[in-house]
């Protein structure tokens, strides 16, 4: 029995260290940001949250030829947004909506507007509204009037040729000189079938989203 | 034809295995059965060859899901074709890197297409938020005119999104 016992452990020791090590990663940093960026992995782990987007934002910026200290504190941001991103979209997001709630953090949208975005119920397409949003916040759309429209599209249950249409239709209206938040707003109505709301761009979120129609 | 997870397949295969027994050990069974012996009856031989064939499975079971690869071969039964095309007349050379091929450079080139003025690829993309760019002739991070953009976290280069959706 003891000895079977001993087999047991010896088999579980060989799986348990790829937890604390990868290959990926040994090929590719030094062994300085290595040990820094696994400690991250580890946190994460520990944390409950996706180690994958780490490891990946690791060997992205590796990729990029960034500095060891960049890598560091890029994976280090990454971990931080995850938390909040779980924390506004509850303990049931995916990684992808996770991942992408980051990403949307990242570029100034608050975790209340995440959150906000949830409840309204984008439900299966939360990953590509997620998308959407941090991609107009990078074309110039204010974070809240982005944040506005992308809830307007979600409320209608929009998929991702609508998210697709909002995007290249605010990218043209701005390349034409239209001002981005004015573009969002208003190819957010038309989109939605002209029952936008008009929002105070940036304004502080009420407590309510407002009722732009369609299913709830 | 089944949509089984080809993972499970591997792990029910490695399960029906037959368990090797060492021949000495059967003979000791057979020796100990003939002698009537109380020491070692056959059952207790049995249960720990049985439980010999169950740590292993648990072992192969473990190792299987611990390995890092194992998500990736989970999803590969979801996986969809994707093809990434890029319009790039002067380019000597085009690469896709992206968080599918580890941003690899050198994983995933495009081909040209045509006259040569457009390059492409296709890619089996598992169902998630996959991030991505294009490298021209292996220095030029280029993301993609047809897709959302990811922020930057500092690195300097631009790259995009795509999303797969999980029933695609």
């Amino acid at each position: 029995m003891r000895w079977v016992a001993a087999a047991l452990c010896a088999l579980l020791a060989t799986a348990t260290p790829l937890h604390g090590q990868d290959r990926r990663l040994d090929d590719r940093l030094d062994a300085e940001t290595r040990r820094a960026v696994l400690a991250l992995v580890d946190s994460a782990r520990a944390a409950g949250l996706p180690t994958e987007p780490l490891i990946q934002k690791a060997l992205e910026g590796e990729s990029k030829g960034a500095t060891g200290e960049r890598i560091v504190a890029a994976v280090h941001a990454l971990l931080g947004r995850l938390r909040e991103a779980r924390g506004a979209l509850g303990p049931t997001a995916g990684d992808a909506e996770l991942v992408a709630g980051a990403a949307a953090i990242s570029v100034g949208v608050s975790a209340d507007r995440l959150e906000r975005l949830r409840r309204v119920g984008a439900g299966a397409s939360l990953t590509l509204a997620l998308v959407a949003l941090a991609d107009l916040v990078q074309r110039g759309v204010p974070p809240d009037t982005a944040a506005t429209a992308i809830e307007a599209l979600a409320r209608v249950r929009s998929g991702e040729a609508e998210y697709r249409m909002l995007r290249q239709l605010v990218e043209q209206d701005i390349r034409t000189g239209a001002a981005p938040a004015a573009a969002a707003l208003e190819r957010a109505r038309l989109i939605t079938g002209g029952r936008s709301p008009v929002i105070p761009p940036d304004g502080p979120p009420g407590p309510e989203p407002p009722n732009v129609g369609g299913e709830r | 034809m089944t949509d089984r997870d080809p993972l499970l397949d591997r792990v029910i295969a490695e399960l029906k295995r037959p368990i090797e027994v060492d021949p000495a050990a059967r003979r000791r069974l057979l020796d100990a059965v003939a002698a009537g012996s109380r020491r070692r009856p056959a059952a207790a031989l049995l249960r720990r060859a049985g439980l010999v064939g169950v740590a292993a499975a648990a072992g192969i079971v473990l190792a299987v899901l611990a390995w890092p690869g194992a998500d990736n071969e989970r999803d590969v039964g979801r996986a969809t074709p994707v093809r990434f095309a890029l319009a790039a007349p002067a380019a000597r050379d085009v690469a896709l890197v992206g968080d599918f091929n580890d941003w690899d450079r050198d994983a995933t080139p495009l081909e040209p297409v045509g006259t040569g003025d457009e390059w492409a690829t296709t890619v089996w993309l598992r169902p998630g938020r996959h991030a991505y760019a294009f490298v021209v002739d292996g220095m030029r991070w280029v993301p993609d005119p047809s897709a959302p953009l990811a922020p930057d976290d500092g690195f300097g280069m631009p790259t995009s999104v795509i999303v797969i959706p999980e029933n695609m």
